[in-house]
This record gives C-alpha cells, structure tokens and sequence, in this order.
C-alpha cells in the first residue's frame, strides 16, 4: 500500500526569475518539507519532461541539483498525463520494495522560458509527424476539431456546451491565491474573447504557465497521509485519425483505478479532471459519467461542479484559471485533492471529503491516467 | 509500399489488411490488429466532413473517407461538419509538398 505522505504545489503564472530546474526544486523542496523527509530519505527519483529543458535524463539533473542520490531515478513523458503517470509509478516502487521514498517533481518556465510560438510549435509534434504535422495543425486546433465534433454531434453552441466549464473553473480558482488567473468572468466573456480556433476562444484554453508540483510517496502512518487506492490507466491511440470519439480511454481507465480501489464513482466525493481546454474537461466529464452525454456544460451552469455541488470539480481552479505549467500542471489536480481529503483546503473545502479521483490525459486525448484517493477518515 | 503525399504524389493512399480486413491511413508495414500484411488503395477523394476549425492559424477539417479511414487536411474556411467534401491537394509557400485540402462538394 502507498501514500502520498507530502504535497508541493507552487504558485502558476508569469512569473520571471526561475528556469525549469528551479521550479522543480521548488517544488520538490516543498513536498520534501510537507512529508518531513530530507534529500538523504529520498531512494526513488522520477521526473517529469520539461519543455524548456529538454533534457534527456531529468531524474539525474535534479537529483545531482539537490543532493539526491537514489537507487532507482527515471525519467517521465506521456504528455499531461505524466504527473499521475509518475505517481502510480512511484505506488508501484512502493508496492515492489523497489524504495521506500518516492519523489516525484515536475516544473518548468514555460511560461517566461521560451515565445509562446516555440511552446506552440513544440506541443504541435505530437501531431504524427508525417501525416498532420505538414498540414500545420497546432494542438489548441486538434481539441477545436474534438470541439467541432462534440458541439455538431449534440446540437449545441459554444454557449451552452462550453462556455459555462470556464466560468466554473474561474469561480474555483478566485478561492485560490496561488492561481494565475482569479477574476471571475461571464459566459459572455468567455464567448467575446479572442478565436484561438474555432469554436475554441481563449478562455476556453489554458494559459501558459511557469510553476512546479512535486509529491512525497511511501509507506503510509502519518495521519496527514493520502492512501492511493487504486491507480488505471488507458492508451487507445496516439493521433487524433485513429481516436474512438466516443472512447478515448477515459472510461477504461478510470474503471481500472476504481476496480482496485474496490469503489464506485458514485462513491467519490471530490474530483481533480484534466481540462487544458473546456472541450477536454466536457470529453471527459462526460466518458466518466459525470456529465449524460452533451450536458457537460449544461451541469457546470447548474452548479453541478460547484464546491457544494453533487460533483465537486477542481476547486483550485484547473488548468483553465489556475495555470499549466506543463507536466506539473496535471499535478496541481492531484495537489489540490489531497488538500481536500486532508481536510486542510480552507475556503475551498468541501464538506466531508474522503474520497478523490484525479483524471488526466495527454496528447490529443490519448494517454489516459486515473488515480483513486482516500484520506485517513475513508474506511471504504 | 504506395508513395502518397507524403512523399510527393497527391493522392491519399488507404491501407487494408488482407486478413482481418481493418483500414487505415497512417502508413504501416503491418496491420496494428492482427499484424497481417498490407494491401493498399488510392482514395477516391470523396467523404464525410467529421470536424472543422478555423483562426488565424488557417482552416483545417477532419474527413472520413468513402473508403473507410479518418484523414486530417486544410480546408475552405466555409466547410462545416455533417456535409460531403472532396479532396484537392494544396501547396503553400513554406510546403514541400502538396497538402491535403477539402472542399464542399458542390462549391
Ligand atoms: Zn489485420
């Protein structure tokens, strides 16, 4: 059985003055002190890629950075979905006797690191090289095409099937003062600003952020730990030609974490749900039968995913508001539920909070990763 | 192995395996099904407008082929979902090669 014993989030946003290894380090050094370890402690390294690093081997650079000498370091790279991809690895470490104190760290600059034409140049290669990367499409363009799709399927417009996602995560995010973006906006707003792709416009897109995350994971006792109850996970495809519209790997995935965490969704009481753009968040919503089919928005504008809703979603903000910096971006999802089933969110708590699933995808739907949380107080 | 636009030719060519019959488009040595060799065809350049999107980065769809595989191309920005495109093949200034490029087809 593993834990996460500490959690380290950063603050998102354009903020100047770190590069990639010192978000990490940021990172690490807070989830370090969160689980009372010390470098010396840490026996397993794994890191996250970063994009302004672009480094073959960031399990060693970090860990020489900080003193870190384990038995087993690995590099990570399966797109948003590596930070959960990394935590279910670490449980695996744990469960295995490989070590006994996992640290798990991403975090870049990519924000103030590089122009936001090389992060979008950068993101689009994992279009197939030979097949859509010539005919230039971006990654904000592969989800308007899933957007198309989705809005063309149901019958809707932008303003009810993904405008009102938007507005919610900005709702969560002005209860959290490490968010990037924390002014409320209007449905109208969201539908005013700027085309990125149609139907996409820019609040309906994630920033670009720098920031770091980073977890503790091990054995378990302290009454602050996090048990991971079950991890799954789901590969389908890789390009957006070769995706089931209708079963990206969500479903699977999700049923996988579930199934060893011997749970039901019906049983989770707060949710961390991947959503680089409002269409990745209506997907998925929907897949994991949070959402029927086509009512993703329609929910969000009713509540459902409020803090005192049925279905509680991001209460730090997401990627949507409270910023994507990248490989750690997928991790403030998980940060934030282990708050909650702490009982230490604050402001943001939702009542009662024992049980958490986080949902993470990469690439353009494609790596799909679950984890299954439960606080001290779940004896489900 | 067919050359495509890829390589230069424009046409798409679609792949079948000729044991289980599966199609698809990005070129493989074998089927990811069954691992069964390879026959190919050259599309007819005619099908159904799946997805479109639009901005400054220009106009791009997703198509399914008559011939039973989902292809990504540029468009004519007035292209929607749910209507039958045809294929072109369109070179921009910075394109090595001739892209793919849907229309509607009665435009
Ligand atoms: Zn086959």
């Amino acid at each position: 059985m593993a834990w996460i014993r500490g959690a380290g989030l950063t603050a998102f946003g354009r903020l100047p003055g770190r590069d990639a290894l010192g978000w990490q380090a940021s990172a690490a050094t807070l989830a370090m002190a969160d689980a009372g370890v010390t470098p010396r402690d840490v026996d397993g390294l794994v890191v996250g890629y970063a994009t302004t690093l672009n480094h073959l081997m960031p399990a060693n650079l970090l860990g020489e950075y900080l003193g870190i000498t384990p038995q087993v370091a690995l590099g990570a790279a399966v797109g948003g979905a590596t930070g959960l991809a990394m935590v279910a690895q670490a449980a695996a470490l744990v469960d295995a006797g490989a070590a006994s104190t996992v640290l798990v760290v991403a975090g870049e600059d990519r924000a103030s690191g590089q122009s936001t034409q090389t992060s979008t140049n950068t993101l689009a290669q994992v279009g197939h090289h030979r097949y859509e990367v010539p005919v230039g499409a971006t990654v904000p363009q592969y989800y308007a095409l899933l957007a198309s799709a989705y809005l063309h399927e149901h019958g809707l417009d932008p303003r009810a099937g993904l405008a009102p996602l938007a507005v919610a995560m900005r709702a969560h995010a002005a209860r959290h003062d490490g968010a990037q973006f924390r002014t409320p906006v209007t449905v109208g707003e969201v539908l005013s600003s700027r085309p990125v792709a149609e139907p996409l416009h820019l609040l309906d897109c994630c920033p670009i952020s720098d920031g770091g995350a980073a977890f503790v994971v091990g054995a378990g006792g302290d009454p602050r730990d996090v048990e991971i109850a079950g991890t799954g996970q789901a590969h389908l495809h890789q390009h957006i030609s070769e995706a089931d519209l209708h079963g990206f790997g969500a479903r699977v995935s999700a049923g996988r974490a579930l199934a060893e965490a011997g749970s039901e969704i019906a049983e989770v009481d707060v949710f961390g749900i991947y959503d680089s753009f409002t269409i990745t968040l209506a997907l998925l919503l929907e897949e994991l039968g949070l959402a029927e089919p086509g009512r993703a928005g329609a929910a969000a504008a009713d509540g459902r995913f409020d803090l005192d809703g049925p279905t509680p979603v991001n209460p730090h903000g997401g990627l949507l508001s409270y910023g994507h910096c990248g490989v750690g971006g997928g991790m403030a999802h998980l940060a934030e539920v282990v708050s909650q089933l702490r009982g230490e969110a604050g402001g943001r708590q939702v009542t009662g909070a024992r049980q958490g699933l986080v949902h993470a995808d990469g690439g353009v739907m494609s790596a799909h990763v679950t984890a299954v949380l439960r606080g001290r107080g779940g004896t489900r | 192995m067919t050359t495509d636009w890829t390589d230069g030719e424009p046409r798409i060519v679609v792949s079948a395996c000729v044991d289980c019959g599966h199609r698809w488009y990005l070129r493989r040595d074998r089927c990811p099904r069954c691992a069964g060799a390879v026959t190919t065809t050259i599309s007819a350049g005619r099908g159904a407008v799946v997805a479109t999107t639009a901005g400054a980065q220009g106009a791009i769809a997703l198509v399914d082929l008559a011939e039973g595989v989902r292809v990504l191309g540029r468009c004519d920005p007035a292209l929607r979902p749910g209507v039958p495109a045809v294929l072109t093949f369109r070179a921009g200034t910075d394109d090595p090669v001739a892209v793919p490029y849907f229309e509607a087809e009665h435009s």
